[in-house]
């Protein structure tokens, strides 16, 4: 062995360790739960299985294989490999607020369905029923409404 | 021995060179391309200026349109030079979000509006919709339930999600 050689294997030993304080752009492979199967395009960083973490606290996501995101290790512990900071791409769904009742987000242009109760109060004169063409009144009861349809892909729990 | 450190300095440095670019730096765009890749400039001028780099969000699916200006994180995978990324971070002003992928509607606020059919298309049940009490003019009673059906007008202009 060489000095050269020498002083490289030891400064190389001692700058391993570093290498888990790096990001490793990786695809992946399957998702488990909130854990992802991943394979770095380091071939030096073998495939494994590493928990997924979420820029926004309450989020969890299904995302689709092949969906690219960073590697990295808490701690810069091999042991603890976590999958985050995604590309943009497609997802499955994301879900927005924790645990809970998961409903889609609703967009403009989203269908609603407002009912009219059965007995309404009204504001104004009429002289007879059936209300003459031309009448004006003002409803006073609050019709109420929901969202028939939202977001298949992004939901919120209530 | 001056010869021997300057040698042992010297490989060390190679080795230790990469561990610079481990870090994140502070940085603010400059620019962003219709493919959403940005360009940075960092903050400190040991940083390169970095163009065309993608952008990483902590919400997969997610697509940030952004300001000249705004505030980054400009990081390297791999500790690779060659592949820088801008992570946003800041909660600086954005000019869309998207949710669940590229494009997208407006998420509907608390308060946005939404549109039912007019009264020309007010549907009328068997049995007409007629008033009783009119003496008093106090109520509207339908002889079958009305559900008007309609849509949401308007969302946030700055939050998208789509289908």
């Amino acid at each position: 062995m060489t000095f050269a050689t020498f002083v490289t294997a030891i400064i190389r030993s001692l700058v391993a360790r570093f290498d888990f304080f790096a990001l490793y752009p990786s695809t992946v492979v399957r998702q488990v739960g909130q854990s992802v199967e991943i394979q770095p395009d380091d071939p030096r960083v073998p495939g494994m299985k590493a928990d997924l973490r979420y820029g926004l606290p309450g989020t969890t996501a299904q995302v689709a294989k092949g969906s690219r995101g960073l590697l990295g290790f808490e701690n810069g512990d091999p042991s603890r490999p976590v999958f985050s900071l995604w590309e943009p791409g497609d997802v499955v769904q994301i879900i927005l607020g924790g645990k809970g009742n998961a409903r889609g987000v609703v967009r403009s242009g989203d269908p609603v369905a407002l009912a009219l109760p059965p007995l309404m109060l009204v504001t104004g004169s009429v002289a007879s029923s059936p209300v003459p063409p031309g009448t004006t009144m003002t409803i006073t009861t609050p019709i109420v409404g929901v969202a028939a349809a939202g977001s298949g892909k992004v939901l919120a729990t209530s | 021995m001056s010869n021997t450190l300057a040698f042992v300095r010297a490989l060390a440095s190679v080795r230790l060179a990469r561990l610079g670019l481990f870090a994140l730096y502070a940085g603010k765009v400059t620019a962003q391309r219709a493919d959403g890749a940005v360009d940075v400039l960092p903050d400190s001028p040991l940083v390169p200026v970095a163009t065309n780099v993608p952008v990483r969000l902590g919400i997969p699916g997610a697509v940030v349109r952004v300001k000249t200006g705004t505030r980054v994180q400009l990081g390297f995978s791999g500790g690779s030079p060659r592949a820088p990324f801008a992570y946003l971070v800041s909660a600086d002003d954005v000019i869309s979000v998207s949710l669940g992928g590229d494009g997208g509607r407006p998420v509907a606020c608390v308060g946005d509006a939404v549109q039912a059919p007019g009264p020309d298309d007010l549907p009328i049940p068997p049995g007409g919709i007629v008033f009783t009490n009119v003496a008093a003019g106090l109520s509207l009673t339908n002889a079958q339930p009305v559900t008007l059906k309609g849509s949401w007008l308007r969302g946030s202009s700055k939050v998208l999600a789509v289908s």
